[in-house]
């Protein structure tokens, strides 16, 4: 059976696993690490950078190096989101030509897909050095309120990234997943997820034959530790600002070192009471003095800071409870997943919220990609009994006349689902039909997410209400819609352009996909050519060491001076197959440098 | 006894064993086209042809599929075994038994096109897909799980779990599924509904008041809708010009797949019955033994666990009873003269006060008698009061239908109810409402909101209901009189002054 992965896809970290012999394991990178940042920077050379490296570098190449892409994937340009982005990242966002959000790294213009597909190359790396071979199928989760322009962009990422996106299920649906696997469980329990950037709550029912039915969820895909974060941000500039004058904002290198700060603060505080922030020679001040950042913050402080946004998380757990017609004393268990679940607050509120302690059970930051791999393989393996019923998480419709939504399928449907409804032409000859196509909860369209116009051509010509098109809006298990429609006395199947859709256009995936592939050939290319390198130099100083006492030995020979010649050449050209990055050549080039060094071994040993 | 003769001559006919299992058999595809197409009158000849294949390779077909004892083959001098077979069906003494007629006998009538489409999903699955996807229309919530309706909650998850692994399509992930996928999809999306509304206390205690409630009326809603001539969910609502029938795709021939309505009011009780039983059949023996129901047998007994305790003798009962004695006799006794009792009987009851009786008997005398004048006149005066009489049920049915969601219904039972109150703004604009959300008639739709909006001209809501409904009809002119006139009785509502703005920019 083909291998499948499962990818959490993080706003902070991702995290990737697989089920090896029936059971489920996180894969580590080669740090060891079971997470890798969610991190993608240019180096001033040109060269990508992935993950931790990339985060380790974050500070001197601010403005080139991004995280947190997932906030923005899906979303256009036009968005309350992309502006608070906007205001508070070091590196550089502009307008995409489909009203989307493109990142400027260096010179080059990059779709947000493209970013997080540069994170799931990674992951699919990590795991094909640990399997030891190509790996094509995964399974990536989104947030379970991600709408279907983000589920689309994340899809396309996986496709850019060469992988097979064979589904893509929701965060917490995977916790319970992996929460359940293997078990036999019979209860209802409900998942809480507050991650770097998202937040998620879920009530399922897990059943005895292995079936997971999710009831409702609900979320806030801009709530997450990097709110936290900003308020520390914004507590540490303000006091700044009083003490020196000084808007740090200015400074992007000044900004990146305060959000690294910020968060460590924030970790430190789930175990301590207090802790210090210090970051000595943060900006320069008018007279050209070095100026040091230095405060004390209690937990006191960061839970008064951040008390509002823990209330939110609360304020959507019930009302989810509310629409799932679901009672506190029915849930009789509470997963918390996601790393600010540590926070002693949140683990509070929630466990008051809920009127019972969370299980202590799952790992936070692996649970979900376990539960993706899991999902992978029952979805492959014929063997496995185990259905997911997950569900749609807003709700669809269409705009009707004064800029009205119609709802067609409410949210917390539970998906594959469809709905159809019938529309007429109203004039005599009409040849088109205009559908807007929109997720939300809103009563006004505009109020609610566009996900495309979709116009169906070519109509029959005829008088006005005898062509009579039946359209039907389907959402699949990945929670994407798609639309198809049909004439009702034709029965022909009735074509459709989509326009007006923020996502990429088939063409542009295309192109971006060979590119990705290019870099992964690059990437192992640099890998066996970084090693034939470190050879090929460590021989090259020991003759460059040797050369000026060998040149002194043998110079006074015709024979001498030849090899010292044809020495000077062996050098010459392995540096200029270093140069060209040629690993055949250098490889072969080994062989002369390994019989140069002996022998200027041999010369100094018979001499000396 | 052999039936296959020494040489399998090109003009000799197979037809089909009696008593053969031809559903339980282990059929190759190719095999299976064939062996749809013997119908005891085709030559060996005249079926490779009909299948589209060589005589060569449909001798050797029949001739495997007569190893097995499927088929015996009628020896090509046209003389018949001496001893013909006792025929399993009385209504067709001559003649070996299509196979079409053992199929429904053997319950549930499969159409060999589909039930071996070129699909990779094994027989017996196929089955149940198909079983479920065309009985389950018919049937409640607690028939579609396959429970009783005292069955707790743990019952009731344990079923639907239980059937979400037959028909949710991951379960045969990356598997050709061709039409099946969507028949998987409707029938998962049912059972889901029916869930959806069991596993909650508070939806469930409405839709048992509700399930009552359509089975107390519907005998009285036969005879009302007949004389209203809106049928059921699948008839013309009032006026409705009828539509061309949608031309059916070639081959293999696709029944219409619409989705189900919520608990949609059946079309016929005996048909609602026979899909009980088959399923709940199909239920037993797909949940507890792999094992079929033996074909013949007591057909129509339904197995232990019968879902449904027998009603107690309501008055559809009565109708019901009534009405299968009266068409058993009509066939005996010819049309005319049985009019002309049933109108009789109607009128008695009528005068008894059993107006539900009285109704269905001359509905029925209507249908053997169309033109009679009076027939139709107490039909006509008999729903009417029957209407007046049932209109509380009618709304309750209606509110609890579209507060579901189930616009379709619900513009139905709308309409019943404006039928019995014709000077009632509210359920008129209801039953336009619902009817637009379902996407009806634009025509009906029109005609009941200016119905409505007349009962109460100075309610705003209709009056800009009206207007949408012109907008779409592109009518602005009637649209903007409507908008206008309800601007001046709200000149506030946001509503309002969008649609008005829409309708400027039409107008430019
Ligand atoms: N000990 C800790 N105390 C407080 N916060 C922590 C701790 N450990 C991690 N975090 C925070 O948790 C967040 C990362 O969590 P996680 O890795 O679950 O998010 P993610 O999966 O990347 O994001 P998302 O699920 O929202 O896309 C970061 O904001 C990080 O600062
Ligand atoms: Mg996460």
């Amino acid at each position: 059976m083909e291998k499948v992965i499962g990818i959490d896809l993080g706003t902070t970290n991702s995290c990737v696993a697989i089920v090896e012999g029936g059971t489920p394991t996180v894969i580590p990178n080669r740090g060891g690490y079971k997470t890798t940042p969610s991190m993608v920077a240019i180096t001033e050379a040109g060269k990508r950078l992935v993950g931790h490296i990339a985060k380790r570098q974050a500070v001197t190449n601010a403005e080139n190096t991004v995280y947190a892409a997932k906030r923005l994937i899906g979303r256009k340009w036009n968005t309350t989101q992309v502006r608070s982005a906007l205001a508070t990242c070091p590196y550089r966002i502009v307008e995409g030509p489909h009203d989307d959000v493109r990142i400027q790294l260096r010179d080059k213009l990059y779709s947000v897909s493209e970013i997080s597909a540069m994170v799931l190359q990674e992951m699919k790396i990590i795991a094909e050095d640990y399997l030891g071979h190509e790996v094509r199928k995964a399974v990536v989760t989104v947030p379970a309120y991600f709408n279907d322009g983000q589920r689309q962009a994340t899809k396309d990422a996986g496709a850019i990234a060469g992988l097979d996106v064979i589904r893509i299920i929701n965060e917490p649906t995977a916790a319970a997943l992996a929460y359940g696997f293997g078990r036999n469980l019979d209860r209802t329990v409900a998942v809480y997820d507050l991650g770097g950037g998202t937040f998620d709550i879920s009530i399922l029912e897990i059943g005895s034959h292995g079936v997971f039915k999710v009831i409702s969820t609900a979320g806030d895909t801009f709530l997450g530790g990097e709110d936290f974060d900003s308020r520390i941000i914004d507590w540490l500039v303000k006091g700044f600002q009083q003490e020196h004058g000084i808007d740090l904002r200015q400074d992007r290198m000044a900004l990146q070192r305060l959000k690294d700060a910020a968060e460590k603060a924030k970790c430190e505080l789930s175990a301590v009471r207090e802790t210090e922030i210090n970051l000595p020679f943060i900006i320069s001040s008018s007279r050209n003095e070095a100026l040091h950042l230095q405060r004390m913050l209690s937990r006191d402080e960061l839970e008064r800071l951040c008390n509002d946004l823990i209330e939110r998380t609360i304020k959507i757990c019930e009302s989810t409870l509310e629409d799932s017609g679901v009672s506190k004393d029915d849930i009789e268990d509470v997963i918390l997943v996601g790393g600010m679940t540590r926070v002693p607050k949140v683990q509070h509120m929630v466990a008051g919220f809920f009127g019972r302690e969370p299980c202590k059970g799952v790992h936070p930051d692996e649970v979900v990609a376990l539960g993706a791999a899991i999902q992978g393989s029952a979805l492959l393996d014929e063997q496995q009994e185990m259905v997911l019923l997950d569900v749609t998480p807003h709700t669809l419709g269409i705009m009707v006349v004064g800029g009205f939504f119609e709802p067609l399928i409410p949210q917390n449907t539970t998906v594959p689902t469809s709905s159809s409804k019938t529309f007429t032409t109203v004039r005599d000859n009409q040849t088109a039909v205009k559908i807007l196509v929109l997720q939300g909860e809103s009563q006004r369209a505009e109020q609610n997410e566009l996900l495309g116009e979709f116009i169906l051509t070519d109509l029959r010509r005829a008088a006005k209400g005898q062509v009579e098109i039946d359209v039907t809006f389907e959402i699949n298990a990945d929670g994407i819609v798609s639309v198809q429609a049909k004439d009702l006395e034709t029965g022909r199947q009735q074509s459709i352009t989509v326009t007006a859709s923020s996502g990429l256009t088939q063409d542009e995936i295309t192109s971006m996909i060979d590119e990705a592939k290019t870099h992964a050939v690059d990437r192992r290319a640099t890998e066996a050519f970084e090693g034939t390198r470190q050879e090929a130099e460590k021989l090259m100083g020991d003759i460059e060491r040797l050369f000026p006492q060998v040149e002194q030995i043998v110079s006074g020979s015709d024979f001498g001076r030849d090899a010292i010649e044809k020495a000077r050449g062996v050098l010459d050209r392995a540096r200029s197959l270093i140069e060209r990055k040629d690993v055949e050549g250098l490889k072969e080039q080994l062989e002369a440098l390994g019989r140069t060094q002996r022998m200027f071994k041999g010369v100094i040993a018979k001499t000396g | 006894m052999s039936t296959l003769p020494e040489r399998l001559e090109a003009s000799c006919i197979p037809r089909i064993r009696n008593g053969a299992d031809v559903l339980g058999a282990d059929l190759q595809p190719n095999e299976a086209f064939l062996l749809f197409r013997v119908d005891g009158r085709a030559t060996i000849a005249q079926l490779a042809t009909l299948a589209g294949i060589e005589e060569e390779e449909a001798r050797e077909l029949i001739a495997r599929l007569a190893s097995v004892g499927l088929l015996e083959v009628e020896l090509a001098s046209g003389e018949r075994p001496r001893e013909a077979p006792p025929s399993p069906l009385p209504t067709e003494p001559e003649g070996p038994t299509p196979l079409s007629r053992i199929v429904e006998e053997v319950g549930g009538a499969y159409d060999p096109g589909e039930l071996y489409e070129d699909v990779q999903i094994p027989i017996p699955r196929r089955k149940q897909i198909l079983d479920a996807f065309y009985t389950f229309e018919k049937l409640d919530h607690y028939e579609v799980l396959g429970i009783d309706d005292s069955a707790d909650k743990k019952a009731v998850k344990s079923a639907y779990f239980a059937l979400s692994k037959t028909f949710h399509t991951d379960t045969l992930y990356g598997k050709e599924l061709g039409t099946y996928k969507q028949k998987m999809d409707v029938v998962f999306k049912r059972i889901t509904q029916a869930y959806n509304v069991l596993s909650k206390p508070a939806m469930r205690e409405e839709y048992d008041a509700y399930l009552r409630s359509v089975k107390g009326t519907r005998a009285a809603r036969a005879a009302i809708d007949a004389a209203l001539g809106i049928g059921g969910p699948q008839a013309p609502p009032i006026s409705a010009t009828p539509k061309p029938a949608p031309a059916k795709p070639s081959p293999p021939p696709v029944r219409p797949a619409a989705p189900p309505p919520a608990a949609a009011p059946p079309s016929s009780e005996e048909a609602r019955r026979r899909a009980r039983e088959l399923y709940a059949r199909k239920l037993s023996s797909t949940r507890n033994a792999p094992t079929r129901p033996p074909p013949s047998g007591a057909p129509s007994m339904p197995p232990a666990q019968a879902p449904t305790p027998p009603p107690p003798r309501d008055a559809s009962q009565v109708a019901r009873d009534l009405q299968r004695a009266l068409v058993s006799v009509s066939q005996h006794t010819g049309g005319v003269s049985q009019a002309r009792r049933l109108a009789q009987d109607a009128k008695r009851a009528e005068e008894k006060g059993d107006l539900v009786t009285a109704a269905n008997a001359f509905r029925l005398a209507k249908e053997l008698e169309p033109d009679d004048r009076e027939v139709d006149a107490g039909l006509q005066r008999v729903s009417a009061a029957l209407r007046v009489q049932m209109l509380p049920e009618f709304e309750k049915q209606a509110a609890y239908e579209e507060r579901n969601g189930d616009h379709a219904a619900a513009a139905i039972s709308w309409q019943r109810v404006a039928a019995g109150k014709p000077d009632d703004p509210i359920s008129h604009g209801a039953a336009a409402r619902c009817l637009r959300r379902s996407g009806g008639e634009l025509k009906l739709q029109q005609q009941l909101a200016r119905r409505a909006s007349e009962l109460a001209p100075n309610d705003v809501e209709l009056r800009v209901l009206l207007g949408q409904i012109y907008l779409e009809a592109e009518m602005p002119l009637n649209a903007r009189r409507e908008l206008d006139a309800a601007a001046k009785l709200d000149p506030n509502d946001e509503t309002v002054k969008k649609l008005l703005a829409e309708l400027k920019q039409k107008l430019r």
